[in-house]
C-alpha cells in the first residue's frame, strides 16, 4: 500500500521543495531589488525651484523629488570660509534636489532619464551615480540569472520525474485498470482509483513540503542567513505558498493520471 | 437448440496479432448453455489467443464471433465491458491486484456489479469459505502460495455468478489440493448454476466432468460434436 504511493510522493515532494526555494530566492531577488530602489537616488542640480510635480507627469519613472536643504552644504564650509564669502555663497547657490524613482532602473533607463531631466527648463546638471549604479545592477542581473537558470533546472528535472513516474505508473497502475476491464469495470470506474492515488499523493506530498518549510521558518536557521545580508524574507507564506504547492501537486498528478489512462484506454478502441 | 441457449458462436473466424499468418484459421463452433468445453492442444498452437478472443481482448480479423449474441467484430468499449459482466475468468497467472487485499480481489465483479458493500461482504466470505480462504481475506496477494492464489481467482471468478467461466490453464502451476478445489468449483458452477465452462489446457484432468472436447492443431480448431466423460465417450 505504501509502495503504491511513495514513488510518486517522492517524486512530487521533490519537485515541490525546488519549488518552494525557487519561490524563496524569487522573493529575496524582488526584496533586494526593492531594497536597491528606496536606497537608490539621484541628484539635480537647477537653478532655481522646478515644477516637480510636472516633471513627474512628464517623466513615469520618478516618484518624487526631495528639496536638499542649501543650510547644509553651508554648515561644512562655515569653518573654511568666512561671514562674507558664505553670504555670496549662500546668495549664489543652486537648488539641489534628490529625485526618487519607483524602479530600480536599468542602466539605458537611467540614460533616457538623465538626457529627459537635462532637458527639462532650470536643470542645470543631474548626477546618476551611474558607475555604482551599474556594478549594484549587474549584481542584480545576476542573481536574476542565476534564479532563472535554477528554474529551469527545475523544468527540467520536474519533467524526468515526471516522464519516470510515468513509465512507473505505466507498469503499476496500468495492471490494475486491465485486470478491473477484465471483468468489465467501465473507464471512469478504472480512472477512479487512479484520481484517488493522484489527488491523495499530492496532497501528502503538498503536505509533507508545507511542514518542511513551516519548521525551517520557525527554527530560525534561514532567517539568520538572510539578515546576514540584511534581508528579511518569508520564507513560507502559509496561505499563497500551500495553495501554489497544491494546485502544482494536484495539476502534475492529474496529468500522469490522464496520461496514463488514455494511454489505457487505446487498448479497447475498435 | 433455440439463439438464446447459444453462448459462443464462431464462424469462419480468423485471428492474428499482426498482418501475418492468422494464429487461429477459419475456425467454426458453437458453445452452449451450460455446456463444459475443453480446448487442448501443444505449446503455441492458439489455445490461450483462442480464448482472448472470447472475452474480447482480440479481435476477429476475418469470420464472425458472437458471445451471448453480442458480436465482437466491432463491440465498442462500453458494450464489450457490459459483456464481461457476465464473464468470469481465471488465469495461470492469476492476475490478482497486487496492492488489493484477498477479500477486495474476491469483491471486484461485485463492486463493477454496483452491489452494496454489505451484500459484498457477505458474498466475498461465502466464497472464501469454500477455498478455505476465508482466514487469508485479509491478506495481500504477495502474501499467499500460488495455489492459494489461484483459489482466490476462482472465487473471484465466481463471485458475480457469471454466464461463462473462461479459465486459461488454471491448474498448470498448482499442487494436487489446489488442482482438485479448482476442478470442483468449475464443475460444481457448471452442475449446479448451469454456467458454461470454458477451459484452456495441455491435459484434460482425471476428473469427473462431461465436457466437450476441440483440438487445436495448426491453428485449425477440430471436434466438438462428442461429449466425454471422464475422458472416455
Amino acid at each position: 500500500m505504501i509502495r503504491e504511493h511513495l514513488s510518486l510522493i517522492i517524486a512530487l515532494f521533490t519537485i515541490l521543495f525546488t519549488l518552494q526555494v525557487y519561490f524563496i530566492i524569487e522573493r529575496t531577488i524582488d526584496i533586494y531589488e526593492q531594497t536597491l530602489k528606496d536606497n537608490y537616488s539621484m541628484v539635480v542640480v537647477a537653478s532655481g525651484e522646478l515644477k516637480t510635480d510636472l516633471i513627474k507627469n512628464q517623466i513615469k519613472i520618478v516618484e518624487k523629488f526631495e528639496s536638499v536643504d542649501p543650510q547644509k552644504v553651508i554648515e561644512r564650509l562655515k569653518d573654511e570660509l568666512n561671514k562674507d564669502d558664505l553670504g555670496v555663497l549662500k546668495d549664489n547657490l543652486p537648488t539641489f534636489y534628490r529625485v526618487f524613482l519607483s524602479i530600480y532602473p536599468t542602466p539605458d533607463d537611467l540614460k533616457l532619464l538623465k538626457m529627459q531631466l537635462e532637458k527639462v527648463e532650470g536643470i542645470v546638471r543631474v548626477e546618476t551615480y551611474s558607475k555604482t549604479h551599474d556594478q549594484i545592477f549587474k549584481l542584480l542581473v545576476l542573481f536574476k540569472d542565476i534564479s532563472n537558470v535554477f528554474l529551469m533546472a527545475i523544468f527540467l528535472v520536474s519533467a524526468l520525474l515526471v516522464i519516470k513516474e510515468m513509465r512507473i505508473w505505466q507498469f503499476e497502475h496500468v495492471e490494475r485498470m486491465h485486470i478491473m476491464a477484465l471483468f468489465g469495470a467501465p473507464l471512469w470506474m478504472r480512472s477512479a482509483v487512479l484520481f484517488k492515488v493522484a489527488v491523495i499523493d499530492a496532497f501528502i506530498s503538498s503536505v509533507i513540503v508545507v511542514v518542511t518549510f513551516i519548521i525551517l521558518d520557525l527554527n530560525g536557521w534561514l532567517h539568520e542567513l538572510f539578515s546576514m545580508i540584511s534581508i528579511d524574507v518569508d520564507i513560507f507564506e502559509f496561505f499563497e505558498d500551500t495553495l501554489n504547492l497544491l494546485s502544482i501537486s494536484i495539476v502534475i498528478s492529474l496529468l500522469l493520471a490522464i496520461v496514463t489512462i488514455l494511454r489505457n484506454k487505446d487498448r479497447y478502441q475498435s | 437448440m433455440s439463439e438464446d441457449q447459444i453462448v459462443i458462436s464462431a464462424k469462419n473466424m480468423s485471428l492474428s496479432y499482426i498482418e501475418t499468418e492468422p494464429i487461429i484459421k477459419n475456425a467454426t463452433f458453437q458453445v452452449h448453455k451450460g455446456e463444459f468445453v475443453f480446448i487442448t492442444g501443444p505449446s503455441g498452437s492458439g489455445k490461450s489467443t483462442l480464448l482472448k478472443s472470447l472475452y474480447g481482448e482480440i479481435k476477429p480479423k476475418s469470420g464472425e464471433l458472437s458471445i451471448t449474441n453480442t458480436p465482437l467484430n466491432n463491440i465498442t468499449e462500453s458494450i464489450l465491458m457490459t459483456l464481461r459482466k457476465h464473464i468470469g475468468i481465471v488465469f495461470q497467472d492469476y492476475k490478482l491486484i497486487k496492492e488489493w487485499t484477498i477479500e477486495k480481489n474476491v469483491m471486484l465483479p461485485l463492486l463493477i456489479a454496483g452491489y452494496s458493500r454489505r451484500v459484498c461482504e457477505a458474498q466475498v466470505d461465502k466464497l472464501l469459505t469454500h477455498v478455505d480462504l476465508l482466514h487469508r481475506k485479509g491478506r495481500y496477494p504477495i502474501e499467499l502460495s500460488g495455489g492459494e492464489q489461484q483459489r482466490v481467482a476462482m472465487a473471484r471468478a465466481l463471485a458475480h455468478n457469471p454466464t461463462m467461466i473462461l479459465a486459461d490453464e488454471p491448474t498448470g502451476n498448482l499442487d494436487k489440493y489446489s488442482s482438485e478445489v479448482i476442478w470442483h468449483l468449475l464443475k460444481g458452477a457448471n452442475e449446479q448454476l448451469k454456467t458454461t465452462i470454458v477451459v484452456v489446457t495441455h491435459d484434460i484432468p482425471a476428473y469427473n466432468i462431461k465436457h466437450t472436447h476441440y483440438t487445436l492443431h495448426n491453428g485449425t480448431v477440430m471436434g466438438g460434436d462428442d461429449r466425454f466423460y471422464n475422458g472416455r465417450k
